[in-house]
């Protein structure tokens, strides 16, 4: 690098002008950010005070704010995009979704909880991940008082090894002591784990910090590490194939899956308790607490309605995502039972965290 | 094999698969000449609006855009000094002087035709490794990869001899910036004074944009005038200059060739990309030049080494990507997100029951970068003339272009203001002489340095051997010694001819 291109001389007289140019800078951004402001510039729905009977909403009179708390390109992204396309139709106007990525999904949570309760601001939620989060910082917040739009996507967990290894049972992998390959401490993949070598009697020996899945397989491959926890996205489900090199030694789900048959379930092998939605990779989807009911109803049908519309099935499905239906109710009880799950697991999640 | 290329080939003929390779150049030239976006941001976008169109049209567009993006980003590089992409940071070093020479176009056509030759170069090289592809990816471990990160680090720290202290020292900094935030390795946040900004650390492209765009503005507008400085016996862009700088690049050869290769092979890696390729590329050229001191002062073979390298990259990226579903950034990922939303699985299993496909990616991303090379070669000579432009004009419509490409990657106002800071720091480090490209480099790789290194112990359960004990780390390892040690083994070679030399002339 040449000497006189890095070193800039400031004459007397330009002063002025790299001061307005540094103002200039700080305008523009401070115009810029005024305009994507987080905070609504409209005033809300008030509650009207009108004397008929029946509550007559106008809703929606503008447009939706779908909050996503990853990037755009992700399976959560894709689904509030998908399903938000559908009911933007349904509801005649714009459904957008913002990409709020950043604190591991947190703005996402923020917007919920912050947000003003007019039904124009909703977010998917990446649960029981989230909740762990705010659960583990002691100035997390709780998901009381959320008003649950339902569930849009799920992923199924499983538990991969290479077809060479010698364990198959919790109980093999336990004497066996394998290294336990890992993304990251945090995250999804990182509490499955966490909570069942607790109650599995595993030993947390772990490789981590992996590039995604992909390349926690090629790991295995190389013999750098045993055994992988891992939502079952298609690449995840190709890889268990007989023609590949890993095999799947349990899944969460309640009962065994059609693209994995021989893999036995957590209740089967003796763990009820980790089975079910609790532990599942899922896309909740909320709206600030205090939204009028009627509001939240109208999304919410709308939503249902979508979810059971066969093109956006087919759409997510292929993303790779599971779509069960939930009601706005059953999403809070299903939070209900991951909440008392974690709040057992806390202690054994940090301990695990700070292992290392 | 035959038969899948003949279809690929058979499909890229269609009208639909013209159109989406032109969309897809146009989108990823652009996107990449922005600084701060990039072919990323520009493929998650469109990736939702390709459902529902043929498998072979999508992967067109995708094709189109991230094989021209890095070629894109060497038109801001050369005339505004900020890389449009992190991969374009080298060509900054002889582009922009060119520019200001009134060179532009020359510039711009040496970077479009090494970009050109370097794709050729990687795709072919690709196609000849398709079937041995399992065995690289497997032969490279956390170690290997650890030492391959410190070999980028000692990459760069050659690239400031000029003044070794204040480029060990920025990029020093560079690496404990990088260490800021969520852990993964650690499952720890550190040093983020429990802010929710700092949890994911400091986000790269607005500092990126900051420390190169920002303070060049301030440097320009602190200076007047226009960019190049166009007066008596200078040339002025066009298109015959832009041609002519096509030319040049055949008399580069080895440097060209040098790059590819680089290229190519650091594509493959996972995780490394086109930053480190660019980097020792450059550093590589300069090193091996019998006039090293001409690198940095507008030298056309600088050009050549950065670009062919980052363009190469492109084809030795996609080797992990197709052959094993591993991929190797952020933009394989989305393509690869584009395989499944079309129903084609990624993995080793893509080479099996979709060839037709990896071939039609294959001659998209070459049918694409001739398309580049003939839009910046015979657009050149017009877009040169932006150097031209006052600097009054030109640095509102700049910062504009750079905070929308901020703002629009996580719409966060943060984000603005730490481009802004870091634009002012950047400005008072050019001042103060310390280089930014140390410090950005350190930046990028201080925490993957740090992760390997973790990953590695772990996988060894402790043990320091797993370092040194496979053949490729030992190859690492002695190219890093050589390339440390080059400026001393110079320093004795010449001392040791000056000595012959001097018992010549006394005998």
């Amino acid at each position: 690098m040449s000497a006189d291109h890095e070193r800039v001389r400031v004459a007397g007289g330009s002063w002025r002008r790299l001061v307005l140019a540094a103002a200039l800078s700080v305008v523009l951004g401070a115009l810029i950010a005024g305009c994507g402001s987080d905070e609504p510039t409209a005033t809300p729905v008030p509650a009207q005070p009108t004397p008929t009977p029946v509550p007559q909403v106008q809703f929606p009179e503008r447009e939706i704010e779908w909050i996503v708390g990853w990037p755009a390109g992700g399976g959560f992204d894709l689904a509030a995009r998908t399903i938000g396309d559908f009911m933007g139709n349904e509801l005649g106007v714009d459904v957008v979704v913002r990409n709020h990525t950043g604190a591991g999904g947190r703005r996402a949570v923020d917007a919920v909880r912050r947000g003003a309760p007019d039904g124009y601001t909703i977010s998917i939620m990446n649960m029981p991940m989230q909740l762990m989060a705010e659960k583990l910082d002691p100035a997390g917040a709780d998901f009381e008082g959320f008003e649950w739009i339902g569930q849009a996507v799920r992923q199924e967990n499983i538990v991969t090894a290479p077809k060479t290894a010698s364990f198959n049972t919790p109980e093999e992998v336990a004497a066996a002591e394998p290294r336990i390959c890992m993304p990251g401490l945090a995250g999804h993949n990182f509490l499955v784990a966490a909570v069942s070598t607790e109650v599995m009697g595993i030993p947390w020996k772990v490789v981590s910090g992996f590039a995604g899945g992909a390349d926690t397989r090629a790991a295995m491959l190389r013999g750098e590490c045993d055994i992988s926890w891992t939502v079952a996205n298609p690449q995840v489900v190709a890889s268990i194939s007989p023609e590949d090199d890993f095999k799947g030694l349990w899944v969460y789900s309640d009962e065994r899956l059609d693209w994995a048959p021989d893999t036995p379930t957590v209740a089967e092998l003796g763990y009820p308790e980790l089975g079910g939605p609790k532990l599942l990779n899922s896309g909740l989807v909320a709206a600030p607490g205090g939204t009028p009911p009627e509001i939240v109803k109208l999304i919410e049908d709308s939503f249902q309605r979508a979810l059971n519309d066969p093109d956006v099935v087919a759409r997510l499905r292929e993303g790779g995502m599971e779509v069960l239906p939930m009601s706005g109710q059953a999403t809070d009880e299903a939070v209900g039972g991951m909440d008392a799950l974690l709040t057992e697991f806390t202690d054994v999640v940090k301990a695990r965290q700070e292992a290392q | 094999m035959i038969e899948a290329f003949l279809e690929g080939l058979a499909q890229l003929g269609q009208p639909a698969a013209i159109a989406a390779i032109v969309a897809g150049t146009i989108v990823g030239v652009l996107f990449g000449a922005i600084p701060g976006l990039g072919s990323v941001i520009a493929m998650a976008v469109l990736l939702p609006f390709t459902f529902g169109w043929d498998a072979y049209i999508a992967m067109f567009l995708f094709a189109g855009i991230f094989g021209t993006a890095s070629t894109g980003g060497a038109i801001p590089a050369i005339l505004l000094n900020t890389p449009g992409t992190i991969a374009n940071v080298c060509t900054t070093l002889d582009g922009h002087p060119m520019a200001r020479r009134g060179e532009a176009g020359r510039a711009l056509g040496l970077a479009a035709m090494a970009s050109g030759l370097g794709t050729f170069f990687s795709i072919i090289v690709l196609a000849m490794l398709l079937p041995a592809a399992k065995l690289l990816i497997l032969a490279f471990g956390s170690p290997e990869f650890f030492w391959l990160v410190i070999l980028g680090l000692v990459a760069v720290t050659l690239a400031s001899r000029d003044n070794l202290v204040k480029g060990l020292a920025a990029g020093g900094v560079g690496i404990l910036l990088s260490l800021i935030g969520l852990s993964l390795v650690f499952g720890q946040v550190r040093f983020a004074l429990d802010s929710e900004f700092l949890y994911d650390g400091l986000p790269v492209v607005p500092l990126v944009v900051g420390f190169f765009a920002l303070s060049e503005l301030m440097v320009y507008t602190s200076r007047g005038g226009s960019i190049a400085k166009v007066g008596d016996g200078l040339a002025q862009p066009g298109i015959r200059q832009t041609v002519g700088g096509a030319m040049e690049v055949f008399r580069y050869k080895r440097v060209l060739l040098r790059g590819s290769i680089i290229g190519t092979v650091l594509g493959a890696v996972p995780g490394v990309g086109g930053a480190v390729a660019n980097f020792l590329a450059y550093t590589t050229a300069k090193q091996a030049s019998k006039t090293p001191e001409l690198f940095g002062t507008g030298y056309p073979g600088g050009i050549v080494a950065s670009e062919s390298a980052n363009d190469a990259k492109d084809g030795g990226i996609l080797l992990p990507t197709l052959t094993f579903g591993i991929p190797g950034n952020v933009e394989m990922v989305i393509l690869m997100g584009a395989f499944v939303l079309h129903g084609i699985t990624p993995g080793r299993q893509l080479l099996v029951h979709n060839l037709d496909i990896v071939w039609a990616i294959i001659l998209g991303v070459i049918a694409a970068q001739i398309l580049t090379t003939i839009i910046v070669v015979s657009g050149g000579g017009f877009l040169a003339k932006i150097s031209l432009i006052p600097v009054r004009y030109l640095a509102p419509i700049v910062a504009v272009v750079s905070f929308l490409g901020v703002y629009a990657i996580r719409s966060n106002p943060w984000d603005l203001l730490l481009a802004v800071v870091a634009g002012c720091i950047g400005y008072l480090m050019r001042r103060a002489g310390f280089p930014l490209i140390t410090f950005v480099i350190g930046f990028v790789l201080g925490n993957t340095a740090e992760r390997s290194f973790v990953q590695s112990l772990q996988v060894s359960e402790g043990s320091y051997t797993i370092f040194f004990s496979s053949p490729i780390s030992i190859v690492i390892i002695i190219t890093i010694l050589i390339f440390a040690g080059s400026p001393l083994i110079k320093y004795w070679y010449e001392r040791f001819t000056a000595m012959r030399k001097a018992k010549l002339a006394s005998r």
